[in-house]
């Protein structure tokens, strides 16, 4: 089982401190989920962990043997990829494979692509720009992109913001079953409250760039924890499927309205 | 669009790739054809009023023969046409190169001011005689073209660097380049004799008349190296067109990528305006073009692109030679006018 140790990660952007030292262990096969409220450093925290930011502090990856991982095991999927690429579905989860691709295209990873395409039900959009897909669709290409390179570590931004109902369902079907069939580390960045309660394992509340609780949902989705870091009074109850849903009922009576901190 | 046909998954992969290169592999067998045949045309037309069968006669005989259509064919024509081949395949790789690296479809080595630094190399070898005098007197202005190039490059690359590599600052620096190298120029035209003017406004033009066996050598062998060693990043600038955060986030160093590749770029562009003088356009049509055709992987945009670039070239060095009867067009005019209707369409399609 792969676990990942993060010491006192803190990052800096321009002199402002956006993540002031966040520690906390995870281990493979659990679902993770980071929640806050804006500007708490929850999309720096798994860039960190992708390394593409600086920071300070540590995060140290190893597998059962104690080898540790590089970046080459990791995948990251920004949110909502907005770009004009002419390449086709097929063409743009095959560059998943990128660091491994030589001028003529092995079979093997050819196969890889259209089995993800098939395992993701993609594959009749194969022929497609990639431009040309809906918002749903193009998260699903960017996931099965994440997932053809097998990457033992996959941290999803805010993968569900952008999508309708169906298709946050199903991208997170997609990241759980991977997460489950292959114990890697899932982490996914995510505002949905009710959806982190019905997919995670593992829920990391960062406010103000801290860690401010962490556990399973049970215990970091309770009233008083989230009023005070969402500054909102909420409503936890239990759905009739039996996961826990949040309700933000009225901002707290201490909040003077939107800080400048807020805006990011 | 095809449809995926319903086989097992290990033949599909491979089935569904060969589809995506089956038609590239048909518009590149056509483009192929479409250059021989421009070329060939282009060694036919000339002002001297050769017949194909004097060409011939003179292609056959070879380069020492001593009569004036060998010497019309081997000292004028064929350096013309091995030129257009050069300069529109460097012209057609590098303004693919920059369009990909700074993520803009309007940047070209024209458009970042990069042969505008060429004509003021150009013009200062011109008046001032340096590095050299005496018989060799006319690399004067090619060195110091190739020298200002490259000058420019780096300091819109610097200038960058201090912004962070941003592809949208190095492309606003690149027109601070422009604009600067014009007032230079400018100025040197304006301090120079009515003759050298004359001359720094005929470099200006573009002119494949300048053409020589030196310029064909230079500029092809920077080609070949040049292609050669973008080969290697086909693959990361494929990525790098998915987008800046695609690729980082696939584990690509973009800033290493965008210097390597820039330079490169810079390179080419040098070899390609250094003898022939400044042609527009080309660098900026050739890569629109070879998108639409093949798409985005770089293992087909950049032949492809290098190919409508010598395409684009060896049409306009025809009607250059045609349009006028006895008089040679400067090639640069040819491009611009051909090149602003094309550009007017693909900005009015982007728009849709």
């Amino acid at each position: 089982m792969i676990t990942m140790k993060l010491s006192d990660v803190a990052v800096n952007f321009q002199k402002k401190e956006v993540l002031k030292g966040v520690s906390i262990t995870l281990k493979g096969g659990q679902m993770v989920s980071v929640i806050g409220p804006n500007g708490t450093g929850k999309t720096t925290l798994v860039k960190a962990i992708a390394k593409l930011v600086r920071y300070s502090g540590e995060v140290v990856i190893t597998d059962d043997n104690g080898k540790r991982i590089t970046t080459n095991d990791i995948a990251y999927v920004p949110q909502m990829t907005v770009t004009t690429t002419d390449l086709t579905v097929f063409e743009m989860v095959l560059l998943g494979r990128v660091k491994d691709l030589s001028w003529r295209v092995e079979q093997v990873h050819l196969d890889a692509v259209s089995k993800i395409l098939e395992e993701l039900g993609l594959i009749s959009l194969s022929y497609r720009p990639f431009s040309r897909l809906s918002g749903g669709q193009r998260q699903l290409v960017i996931m099965a992109q994440a997932l053809v390179s097998h990457p033992r570590v996959l941290l999803l931004d805010e993968p569900t913001s952008a999508l309708d109902l169906r298709h946050q369902l199903q991208v997170l079907d997609i990241a759980k079953k991977y997460n489950k069939d292959t114990g890697a580390i899932t982490i996914v960045v995510i505002h949905d409250l009710g959806l982190a309660a019905r997919y995670s394992d593992y829920i990391v509340l960062l406010d103000d760039g801290y860690s401010a609780k962490e556990g399973t949902p049970d215990v970091v989705l309770d009233e008083h924890v989230l009023e005070k870091a969402y500054q909102v009074e909420v409503d936890v109850s239990v759905s009739a499927g039996g996961f826990k849903t949040v309700t933000p009922i009225r901002p707290s009576s201490n909040l003077g309205g939107m800080g400048s901190e807020d805006l990011h | 669009m095809p449809k995926v046909k319903n086989t097992s998954t290990l033949l599909k992969g491979r089935e569904i790739y060969n589809e995506i290169n089956k038609k590239r592999n048909v518009i590149f067998l056509l483009t192929l054809v479409g250059i021989m045949v421009s070329l060939f045309i282009d060694l036919l037309v000339g002002s001297s009023g050769l017949t194909i069968q004097d060409v011939f006669i003179a292609l056959i005989s070879g380069p020492g023969a001593d009569s004036i259509h060998a010497s019309i064919v081997w000292s004028v024509r064929f350096p013309m046409t091995l030129i257009c081949l050069c300069v529109g395949a460097s012209l057609g790789l590098a303004g693919t190169q920059m369009q990909t690296i700074l993520a803009n479809p309007l940047a070209s080595p024209y458009t970042l001011g990069v042969s505008s630094a060429a004509g003021f190399g150009a013009a200062v070898g011109f008046i001032s005689g340096f590095p050299f005098r005496g018989e060799i007197v006319w690399v004067n202005a090619p060195i110091l073209a190739f020298v200002m190039t490259i000058a420019s490059t780096m300091a819109i690359f610097f200038l960058g660097k201090a912004k962070g590599l941003q592809a949208q600052s190095m492309v606003l620096f690149g027109i601070v380049i422009h604009f600067l190298f014009q007032a230079l120029l400018s100025l040197v035209q304006f301090r120079s004799t009515p003759e050298v003017a004359s001359q720094i406004v005929y470099w200006m033009f573009g002119s494949l008349l300048k053409a020589t066996w030196t310029g064909v050598l230079v500029c092809g062998i920077i080609f070949i190296i040049c292609a050669i060693l973008l080969s290697r990043y086909a693959w990361k600038l494929t990525a790098l067109s998915a987008g800046e955060e695609r690729a980082k986030s696939l584990g690509i160093n973009t800033d290493r990528v965008r210097l390597h590749v820039f330079l490169i770029s810079a390179l080419l562009t040098a070899g390609a305006v250094s003898f022939v003088g400044t042609i527009g356009f080309v660098g900026l049509v050739a890569p629109h073009f070879a998108r639409m055709l093949v798409g985005e992987d770089q293992r087909y945009l950049v032949p492809m692109a290098s190919m409508l670039g010598v395409l684009l070239m060896s049409c306009a060095s025809i009607i250059s030679k045609s349009v006028i009867p006895g008089i040679i067009v400067p090639i640069g005019i040819v491009t611009s006018l051909v090149g602003v209707p094309f550009l007017t369409y693909m900005i009015l399609r982007r728009t849709k």
